[in-house]
């Protein structure tokens, strides 16, 4: 069963940055988490949330970003939509949000070292209540 | 309030010890690297090797497309590979223009193999001009 606040978006054909149906304010820093079918936090995801590693772990930005995610509270997003969708890959889910939105509600987004051109951006804690985006996505042609 | 944990510290000459006991014979550029470093200890994340090895294929994947080159990766991610469940450790210093990656396994620190990340020829995403 899907969450209360979790938001589905699956309309299509929409030209980048902002998929149709999200509604953003144009100052917005939109960002995106793609998330793959059989990760660990895939079903998280596709109920519209987003689950690190270990809710209450370490908050290294520089490990998290080599790679060593399992113990960290930090989840990865990226500025570019294009990443994410190659993290979702073919049959996961692309969670969206904007930092501006994670802010607001308090949560803290963290700047992340970035060693591998992700555009990365990483945000602490578990999140609810967010936009879940499906194949075929929103940017891409019909 | 939940205080974040506290990764546990790699001291720099127990990392160098490993490296150095291994017979990896590309080891020596690593060793180079991490001896010129001026941290005396490193961040010691676990992870399990096989999951790492996925999480890798794809970051170094899409930096390859993004204008970074990779070497030691295959010898790295096949360790890995045979490793499985296992967790290791990874550190990382800056040198000669390149990111060196060092692999461990975590508990006894053993040398899993180095990767070393460059930015190929051409113009930097950062505009980075090397040191004079």
């Amino acid at each position: 069963a899907k969450l209360a606040g979790a938001r589905e978006v699956n309309t299509g054909g929409a030209p980048r940055p902002a998929p149709t149906g999200v509604p953003e304010p144009s100052t917005a820093t939109p960002i995106w988490r793609g998330v793959a079918q059989g990760h660990h936090a895939y079903d998280a995801a596709a109920q519209g949330i987003a689950l690190p590693g270990s809710e209450f772990g370490h908050i290294n930005v520089v490990a998290h970003n080599l790679g060593a995610t399992s113990d960290t509270a930090l989840t990865s997003w990226s500025t570019d939509s294009s990443i994410a969708q190659q993290f979702a890959g073919k049959n996961g889910v692309i969670l969206h949000t904007t930092v501006e939105d994670l802010q607001a509600r308090g949560v803290n987004v963290l700047s992340s070292p970035d060693r591998f051109h992700e555009s990365e951006i990483l945000v602490q804690g578990r999140v609810e209540g967010l936009t879940v985006l499906r194949a075929p996505w929103p940017w891409s042609p019909r | 309030m939940v205080t974040p944990l506290t990764l546990p510290q790699l001291p720099r000459s127990e990392a160098l010890a490993a490296i150095r006991a291994s017979t990896d014979a590309d080891s020596s550029r690593c060793i180079e690297a991490f001896e010129q470093d001026s941290a005396s200890s490193y961040p010691m994340p676990a992870e399990p090797a096989g999951r790492l090895r996925g999480t890798l294929e794809l970051k170094y994947s899409i930096a390859r497309g993004n204008g970074l080159s990779f070497t030691g990766d295959s010898e790295v991610f096949l360790r890995l590979s045979e490793l499985g469940p296992e967790p290791v450790t990874m550190i990382t210093t800056d040198f000669d223009g390149a990111m060196y990656i060092a692999f461990f396994r975590y508990r006894p620190l053993e040398y899993l193999g180095c990767v070393v990340m460059r930015e190929q020829p051409g113009p930097s995403r950062d505009d980075k001009q090397p040191a004079p």
